[in-house]
């Protein structure tokens, strides 16, 4: 992997994960963590075989925050090919994340997992900021097609909502695409990693 | 005798210069696919994307990248994530309607699961809205703004998008019951024109602002599809009863048309466009089997058809494009033809640059 990450970024990932989960714990106590791991996996898997991804993601973050559910490797596998689909890099990228540093490099699922996030540092383009506080950036797309997906990045980038990353760097995974950052109009290429433009 | 043709056909051919074409199409996944509707992108760098159908009518979109004078091939994935393709979405997916936006990315027509989506690829699949109505094609006009065929439950009409995406609002130029609008084309002076067809007939029309009016040709042609050209437009048409197809260059403002060319090929299914040079000709398929269908270039000002010097055969569509920002400024010409072995009955895509020597 590019960027060797710390073990502390996984435990700070899955505090906030089981902490905070989407359509897990809540305050009425009507937690979604007691649903079955396997069966709801499952239930997104064919989802997604028959391309109705929105119904998938329904399942996934139901169970992104729960403890077994982390723990269950086809939930994993599931869970980032839903975000990844939709989207949503920056949770596709935990997952990730999660699913190597669980494994081993020597396991066959330590490997894949591995490969998957080769593949997707090959896919997709990545902003670092430095966690300095100075909010987010400015950016916006300039292509002819803004979808949601591409929206959804860049108001996390613009909010300073990213990922852990090496050298305790936040990372924005955006599409590869032209924006407009910070005045500048850039071409962010699959792969590329563009450090913060502000002095 | 038929290969004392073959044998007469390869000897004239020999003679002349002929263009150096690169199989654009030879990738595994296309294995045994029909290839057609070659489109070139605008702009500097030399691209193409082509549709390609299985037996079971899938259509994908193949995209053929040139660098270094070699094209590399990418299919337009069925979905944003590899997993999930290979979980198998989007497998039963139908893609076509192109239309470039820029040299980077196109706009398409994807059905998938009984849902038709416009989707615009840049290297990613984004979708690019909803609209009113189901879309069928699109075409980018200055603003930015799309010209679009959307269906509805009165059947498809024109509509015009404030924007770039399907989701801005949108008035509708066509109220028909009848008649399907298709191979939108962008004139120069900001117009528009367009096919309406019926069972009855084919209507040439002209979208000028918002305010439409037909283009009135003398004699009964079915028109087939469209291109713009200078001075006018070129639409392949054809006549009652007639098998081959017949191009013509139609002015726009004055109602007068002439025929470019008699006799000319048209694959099966929804017509090419014509490929059009924009230094005054086109490329089209001549229909002569024994001659292997080749591709002539026929000036616009009324000169006689010359044959491309080309090393295929059986050549079915023709597509041109100029990129003078290139260093060796040649232009570039695709063909999709029957493939050089002699055991193969595919058809193929081979491009190159048309080089002076071998353009007449």
């Amino acid at each position: 992997m590019r960027r060797e990450l710390l073990l502390c970024a996984l435990v700070a990932l899955v505090a906030v994960l089981a902490g905070c989960p989407k359509g897990g714990a809540s305050t009425s106590g009507d937690s979604t963590c007691g649903r079955s791991v396997a069966g709801d996996t499952e239930t997104a898997r064919t989802r997604l075989e028959r391309d109705r991804v929105d119904e998938a993601v329904l399942y996934v973050d139901g169970l992104i925050g729960c403890q077994d559910a982390l723990a269950h490797a086809p939930f994993l596998d599931v869970a980032f090919a839903v975000y990844e689909e939709l989207g949503r890099l920056n949770d596709a990228w935990n997952v990730a994340l999660i699913g190597t540093l669980r494994t081993l490099p020597s396991q066959p699922e330590g490997r894949l997992w591995r490969e998957r996030s080769a593949d997707f540092e090959s896919r997709y383009a990545l902003i670092l900021s430095p966690p300095d506080h100075r909010g987010g950036l400015s950016i916006a797309y300039t292509g002819p097609a803004l979808d949601e997906a591409t929206a959804a990045q860049l108001a996390a980038v613009r909010a300073g909502e990213g990922v852990a990353m090496e050298g305790n760097l936040v990372g924005f995974w955006v599409y590869p695409a032209t924006y407009r950052i910070e005045g500048q109009t850039l071409r962010l290429a699959p792969g590329q990693t563009l450090p913060d433009p502000r002095p | 005798m038929k290969r004392l043709l073959l044998l007469a056909t390869g000897l004239l051919v020999g003679l002349a210069p002929a263009v150096p074409l690169k199989l654009g199409s030879a990738t595994p996944e296309l294995k045994g696919m029909q290839v057609q509707n070659l489109s070139f992108a605008p702009g500097e760098q030399v691209r193409l994307v082509h549709e390609a159908t299985d037996r079971a009518r899938r259509t994908w979109l193949h995209v053929v990248d040139v660098r270094d004078g070699a094209p590399a091939g990418q299919l337009v994935p069925g979905a944003r994530s590899a997993r999930v393709e290979a979980l198998g979405g989007a497998k039963d997916r139908s893609d076509g309607a192109v239309t470039w936006w820029d040299n980077g990315g196109f706009f398409f027509v994807r059905a998938l699961s009984g849902v038709v989506t416009l989707q615009y690829f840049d290297g990613m699949l984004r979708d690019a809205g909803e609209g009113p109505g189901r879309p069928l094609s699109v075409l980018p006009m200055a603003g930015p703004r799309l010209l679009a065929v959307l269906e509805d439950s009165g059947g498809p009409d024109l509509f015009s998008v404030d924007g770039s995406m399907l989701a801005a609002s949108a008035r509708r130029l066509t109220r028909t019951r009848d008649e399907v609008e298709h191979s939108l084309v962008a004139l120069p002076d900001g117009r528009a024109a367009f096919l309406a067809a019926s069972r009855e007939e084919t209507r040439l029309l002209v979208l000028t602002g918002e305010s439409l009016y037909a283009v009135r040709l003398g004699a009964s042609w079915e028109l087939l599809s469209l291109a713009a050209a200078p001075g006018g437009l070129v639409a392949w048409a054809r006549r009652p009863g007639a098998e081959s197809a017949s191009l013509l260059f139609v002015d726009p403002d004055t109602n007068r048309s002439r025929v470019l060319l008699e006799g000319g090929f048209l694959p099966p299914g929804l017509a090419p466009r014509p490929a059009v040079d924009p230094a005054g000709a086109v490329y089209a398929v001549r229909a002569d089997v024994e001659a292997g269908n080749p591709v002539v270039r026929v000036p616009l000002d009324g000169g006689e058809p010359q044959v491309v010097a080309l090393p295929t055969r059986g050549h079915q569509e023709v597509a041109f494009a100029r990129y003078p920002h290139r260093a060796d400024g040649a232009p570039w010409i695709a063909v999709v033809a029957v493939g050089g072995a002699a055991d193969d009955v595919a058809n193929h895509v081979w491009l190159g640059p048309l080089a002076s020597g071998s353009a007449p």
